[in-house]
């Protein structure tokens, strides 16, 4: 099979933070020093290679770069500065940009004004929904004056209007999420030959391994802080998806009692707030080598999950010592930084991982089985 | 020199430092002032040469042996005993012999 | 030449071979010489190699006659296991004040018998085998050793005083003192060469705490016929090993270790110490892990190939980690480029880190002189004469003024040696210096 050579790939990876693949002079000390790399997989000098040869196809059907937990020891001792760390999670936001097929991503990617401005353009829409219809916020609120005595949410926003939103933002999330999600699946294994019975027995492990995130322990640096952070993160915001989208109808509470559903949302709160700092810390103080560099869409994303569970939360509080304008107005807020968050960075921007991570590792099993099944085929050693 | 005779030369120039009428200050007498005598990790340097090298002369007394060999017998690191016995290979106290598997062994050169 | 006068026409830094060879070639044009040597004997680096590439001379064989030649010239003075501690413009040349250290022996009287070494009773890591073999309190450090007089370390001695009752002519000295002397002279040459990059410079590869981790010097002294073990041995057990790695661009060509540049002799003595392991051992295998061989002179490419021809496995690829297994053997992890980069973990005996060169001195303190961006001394006109500082009157040569081979570091001195004379022509060093003491 013939390989197109994508001449101006530089200045296609640029803007992505993939500039250094340059300096590499494929020593092979990234894939060596890297725990994750095995003897079928290895990464990240392979993939760093086809970078360099403008191997955009190659680059395409590689799910390497999702293999990888960004540890920092290649850059740490990459003899050449080469950063291959830093290249491969560039590749990771430009893969991202590849596998979705709107083009958002993309804009976002490349161009930090659009990026901002989408992201005000989704907050305004929401600004808007509480602004002008009349059965919905500010307005409805309006023909309530007993509501802004004590609150009662019903009147400002009715649950039933909040959930049927839900739903429809969690299909439209999951539509362009998947498509996206199948798109890779296609150009992963376009070409390969793989039985459905390797689909199917090896489907267990993409849940495994969304939800435990166990490959993580085979790096040799900074484990358990990196898994801690995620697995914090991942079940915090799992929790509060479940309250939102399936249990709203206890979650939303009307008046200032306290819900028992209210504790899961402590919990939530917490992991959030606690893991986020955490994470915006490290990338002021760029110790670590995944922190030394941040793209402005690293920022958007801690910078949006942070003032989704800071308002969530002072709404709450507001809520519960009765004090209505408050609460509005934080539920407003609240929403106006959930909607980009929900819309761009799940499908489109840094969170698409969650899904992109468990699917290459099942690909990857996937890819094995079928080379086991094709009993006196040569290995893929070579690849 | 063992124990004994190290103390035996600390005494004199002990005795002499103090009373210079008794015996003249020796050249070595005064190195040693101007050092401040032996450290103490030198002190302790060099009790455990002379312990481990009395290990392996015995060791080897009772026959021509490997490293390994000579390490499990005198319970001591492979790596102190081997740099001890090269030691005493290169002033001509132990010699190589026979090549045993993958190690050398070496014994005892006889004195004449 | 005996005696220490009250001037020189130059001065050298170092007696390594480059050194030596300033000296010498200096002194063949009738100028008069002081060489400072800062180690009890002269030699540098060049006198513990083993054999040297490309030609696989002995080294001691080509380096001895050189260190002779030197001590016995009638124009030059060596004084070693000294040290340079200032030196000052003094029109038309400098002052320069040199520490003579005590050796506790006097020279003039010490015939080199070693008897006082053969009676110490204390056994010392001895600095020219890298500490693998033993030398004793008071000691000569090797067979060569020029001047081949007694030293004696205090830092180890026992003060038992056997060494003076033993010394057949009554030379050891106890009461020597460190003796501040002042020379004139009237041109510099720098010669003062190399470090290897400390071993503990990285920590994928043990840290330096690995005994089974070799220096490449300390392989050249253990395969040397008067080496520490007397053969090639491994240092945790003896253990004759089966199977040795060399790890390329340990020390060199590194961003993270701070030391970029290409060291250029690491690629070619570990293809010469890998070969005659080949001799020496038998049934070893022996592989090679490199990122690039930079065979770069005359006769070294056809070195490498015979060196691939007989039967040293070379493969592209940087180890990456090293870490010590049962029976302190080695595992290493490396990606083989030769094999379309399949991972390998392998086990080996024994591991050489191919370390690069450092500069051994940069003059602190002492030499007002430019250093270049990798440390060592600058060369201020690199393409026309190499040999220039950014002083008038202080030439620089070998491995001083940065990595380079024997061949390299001999020409680079000569040139050196040379421009110091036509430096001394130029000021009229010695018609001025006469005029001054006649006035
Ligand atoms: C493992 C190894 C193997 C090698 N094998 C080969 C080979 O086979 N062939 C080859 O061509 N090259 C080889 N080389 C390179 C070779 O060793 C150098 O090119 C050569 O030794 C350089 O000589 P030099 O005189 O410049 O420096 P050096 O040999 O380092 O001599 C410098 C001298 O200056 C002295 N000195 C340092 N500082 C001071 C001071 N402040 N005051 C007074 N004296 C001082 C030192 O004690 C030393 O004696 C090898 C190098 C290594 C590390």
């Amino acid at each position: 099979m013939g390989y197109r050579l994508e001449t101006h790939l530089d200045k296609d990876l640029a803007p992505f933070g993939g500039e250094t693949f340059n300096k590499c002079f494929n020593c092979g000390n990234c894939t060596a020093v890297c725990g994750l790399s095995k003897e079928d997989t290895t990464f990240p000098r392979r993939y760093i290679r086809y970078m360099q040869l403008g191997l955009k196809d190659k680059m395409m059907e590689s799910i390497d770069p999702w293999l990888c937990y960004y540890c920092g020891d290649c850059s740490d001792t990459c003899p050449r500065e080469a950063e291959p760390g830093e290249l491969m999670m560039s590749s990771r936001r430009w893969l991202t940009s590849l596998y979705d097929w709107t083009g958002l991503s993309r804009l976002m990617y490349r161009n930090n004004y659009m990026h901002v401005l989408l992201m005000t353009v989704m907050a305004l829409l929401v600004f808007l929904a509480f602004i002008v219809p009349s059965n919905f916020g500010f307005g409805l609120l309006a023909q309530h004056p007993e509501a802004m005595e004590t609150v009662m949410l019903e009147k400002f926003t009715p649950v039933e209007t909040v959930h049927l939103a839900d739903w429809l933002l969690a299909a439209l999330v999951s539509f362009f999420l998947l498509s996206n999600a199948g798109r890779m699946v296609y150009k992963v294994m376009k070409g390969q030959k793989a039985s459905l019975s390797a689909f199917l027995t090896q489907l267990p492990r993409l849940i495994i391994h969304g939800v435990s995130q166990k490959r993580w322990k085979e790096c040799d640096k900074d484990v358990w802080k990196n898994w801690i952070r995620h697995i914090f993160l991942v079940t915090g915001y799992a929790t509060m998806f479940l309250l939102v989208v399936v249990f709203l109808q206890d979650f939303q509470v009307n008046d200032s009692s306290v819900h028992f559903t209210s504790y899961f949302g402590y919990y939530a709160t917490a992991a959030l707030l606690f893991v986020t700092m955490w994470m915006m810390i490290d990338r002021l103080r760029m110790r670590e080598q995944s922190a030394k560099k941040s793209h402005a869409t690293d920022w958007s994303f801690l910078i949006l999950l942070f003032l989704v569970a800071l308002t969530g939360i002072l709404m709450h509080l507001f809520r519960i010592n009765n004090w209505p304008m408050g609460t509005y107005t934080m539920y407003m807020l609240h929403l106006m930084a959930d909607a980009p968050l929900i819309l761009l960075v799940v499908p489109f921007g840094k969170w698409s991982h969650l899904i992109y991570r468990p699917i290459a590792v099942y690909l990857q099993a996937v890819k094995e089985k079928a080379r086991e099944q094709r009993v006196g085929a040569p290995s893929l050693v070579t690849g | 020199m063992n124990d004994a005779q190290i103390n035996q030369t600390t005494a004199e120039s002990l005795s002499a430092a103090q009373n210079p009428k008794v015996r003249e200050k020796r050249p070595i007498d005064i190195l040693r002032e101007r050092h401040g005598g032996m450290s103490p990790e030198m002190k302790e340097y060099y009790k455990e040469q002379t312990r481990i090298k009395q290990l392996l002369k015995e060791a080897l007394a009772r026959g021509a042996k490997t490293v390994p060999e000579l390490a499990r017998e005198c319970g001591l690191e492979p790596s102190v005993t081997m740099w001890n016995l090269m030691a005493m290979r290169r002033y001509g106290k132990v010699v190589e012999e026979e090549l045993r598997g993958e190690y050398y062994a070496y014994r005892l050169k006889e004195v004449k | 030449m005996d005696e220490f006068k009250k001037r020189y026409d130059g001065l050298v830094i170092g007696g390594g071979i480059a050194g030596m060879q300033a000296a010498l070639d200096l002194a063949e044009q009738d100028y008069e010489v002081l060489l400072i040597e800062k180690d009890p004997s002269i030699g540098g680096v060049m006198i513990g190699l083993n054999k040297v590439f490309p030609t696989l001379d002995c080294s001691s064989c080509i380096c001895t006659p050189r260190m002779a030649e030197s001590v016995h010239h009638k124009n030059i003075k060596i004084q070693a296991y000294s040290e340079v501690t200032s030196i000052r413009r003094h029109d038309p040349g400098f002052k320069v004040t040199v520490r003579k250290k005590p050796r506790y022996v006097i020279e003039d009287k010490c015939i080199g018998c070693s008897q006082c070494e053969l009676e110490c009773p204390v056994d010392v890591p001895h600095e020219f085998d890298h500490g693998l073999g033993a030398r004793r309190a008071i000691y000569i450090p090797h067979g060569n050793a020029i001047p081949q007089v007694a030293t004696l370390d205090v830092d180890h001695c026992t003060f038992c005083g056997r060494c003076a009752k033993v010394c057949p002519t009554q030379c050891v000295d106890y009461t020597q003192e460190a003796e501040d002397v002042e020379v004139d002279v009237g041109a510099v040459i720098v010669t003062t060469g190399l470090n290897i990059t400390p071993m503990d410079a990285k920590k994928e590869y043990g840290g330096g705490h690995l005994i089974n981790v070799m220096n490449p010097l300390a392989m050249e002294a253990i395969q040397a016929s008067n080496g520490p073990f007397g053969r090639p041995l491994r240092p945790s057990d003896g253990k004759v090993p089966r199977t040795i790695a060399y790890v390329q661009c340990a020390g060199s060509r590194d961003h993270t270790i701070g030391i970029p540049y290409c060291s250029r002799v690491c690629c070619m003595y570990a293809l010469k110490q890998a070969l005659l392991l080949r001799h020496y051992l038998h049934d070893v295998e022996i592989t090679l892990y490199h990122m690039d061989i930079r065979a770069f002179g005359k006769g070294y490419e056809q070195f490498y190939r015979r060196v691939m021809n007989e039967g040293v496995n070379i493969v592209k690829g940087k180890v990456a980690k090293i870490t010590e297994v049962e029976n302190q053997d080695l595992l290493l992890r490396v990606e083989r480029l030769d094999e379309g980069g399949r991972l390998e973990e392998r086990r080996y005996d024994l591991v050489v880190l191919s370390q690069g060169l450092v500069p051994a001195w940069q003059g602190k303190g002492v030499l007002d002189i430019e250093l270049g961006d990798d440390g060592f001394f600058k060369s201020i006109s690199p393409k026309i004469s190499p040999v220039l500082t950014s002083a008038e009157g202080i030439f620089v040569a070998g491995v001083a003024a940065g990595p380079k081979d024997i061949p390299d570091a001999i020409v680079e001195a000569g040139a050196a040696a040379m421009e110091a004379a036509i430096h001394l022509e130029g000021i009229g060093y010695r018609e001025q210096v006469l005029t001054a003491s006649q006035s």
